[in-house]
């Protein structure tokens, strides 16, 4: 993989739609670094950037499932640390478009609907 | 150099039908894009090629289905979208630099409260802004006096911020990411659409 490619990756990371912005997210949060993101993902740099164009993995529990187990297998991360990363990156995104809300009532009913899903 | 265009076809195919080669897509049109668009936009400075590049390729990527081939070849399309974004960064860019006032010289005016007062915004002593200011980071509040002094250069925020040895594209994504924080932080607490 060139490093154009690999410097694409990162850029992903300002984007919501990109698996790379939960882990630009989770590294911020923890203080990672890129080695210590490799090591969490137990992975190679090709493949983490491979995984960071993915898209973020589907929100209801059988589509996260499924995208996490596919991206983790077919790019060689650890399944449980991609689960836990992009499950951050998930809610990191809608807590920000929630608070992007014209309003703190429209903002407070959005998280009152993830409180109570039907 | 660009691969023949059934080759790429087949690769924005397979996009379609599996974002998760998107990696393998970037590959094949990223560097060739990089290259036409820096040989036809002469004046453009290598950091702005690749970047105009790159965000051409993270378009089609997100969103392979709005290109039509029937309209025009994939380098073609790629390439409109870079110049796009190339200009506009462009012009984005001379625009600021045309109507901003030398740091110094508004020092010099204002010796002891340059940063008060100068627009009807709301002013940094107003209690709400002070509150969310005093809560950030302090790396967060050296990014806020850098945009404060309309500093606009990614060095020099990667630097405040202690990842100037991280490569250019993460220091990028990142400085953006705090400017944008703060940004919205700001705007929330003076109620304000962040």
């Amino acid at each position: 993989m060139t490093d154009a490619v690999m410097r694409l990756a990162v850029r992903a990371g300002c984007d919501p739609h990109f698996l790379a912005f939960a882990f630009a997210e989770y590294a911020e949060s923890e203080g990672l670094d890129e080695a210590g993101v490799l090591a969490l993902l137990a992975t190679t740099p090709e493949g983490l950037a491979s995984a960071r164009l993915c898209r973020m993995p589907r929100p209801d529990p059988a589509g996260f499932r499924e995208d996490v187990n596919r991206i983790a297998a077919k790019f060689g991360l650890n399944r449980d640390a991609l689960a836990v990363v992009a499950k951050r990156g998930q809610v990191t995104a809608e807590l920000r478009r929630a608070a992007a809300e014209p309003s703190a009532e429209s903002a407070a009913a959005l998280l009152a609907a993830r409180d109570h899903p039907e | 150099m660009w691969l023949p265009d059934d080759t790429l076809l087949a690769a924005w195919t397979r996009l379609i039908d599996d974002p998760d080669t998107a990696a393998a897509f970037a590959e094949l049109v990223l560097e060739p894009l990089a290259d036409e668009l820096a040989w036809r936009v002469p004046p453009a400075t290598p950091d702005e090629v690749a970047t105009a590049a790159e965000i051409a390729v993270l378009a089609v990527i997100k969103r392979p289905e709005r290109y039509d081939p029937a309209r025009l070849p994939l380098p073609a399309y790629l390439l409109m979208i870079a110049r796009r974004k190339l200009k506009t960064a462009q012009t984005a860019e001379r625009r600021h630099h045309k109507s901003r006032i030398p740091w110094d010289s508004v020092e010099d005016r204002l010796p002891a409260q340059n940063e008060d007062g100068e627009d009807d915004g709301p002013s940094f002593d107003a209690p709400e802004l002070r509150a969310v200011i005093a809560a950030f980071t302090p790396a967060e509040r050296r990014a806020l006096d850098l945009q404060r002094g309309g500093e606009r250069r990614t060095a020099v925020f990667a630097d405040a911020l202690g990842i100037a040895d991280r490569p250019a594209a993460e220091q990028e994504a990142e400085v953006k990411r705090v400017k944008d924080r703060i940004l919205k932080r700001l705007r929330r607490a003076v109620g304000g659409a962040p």
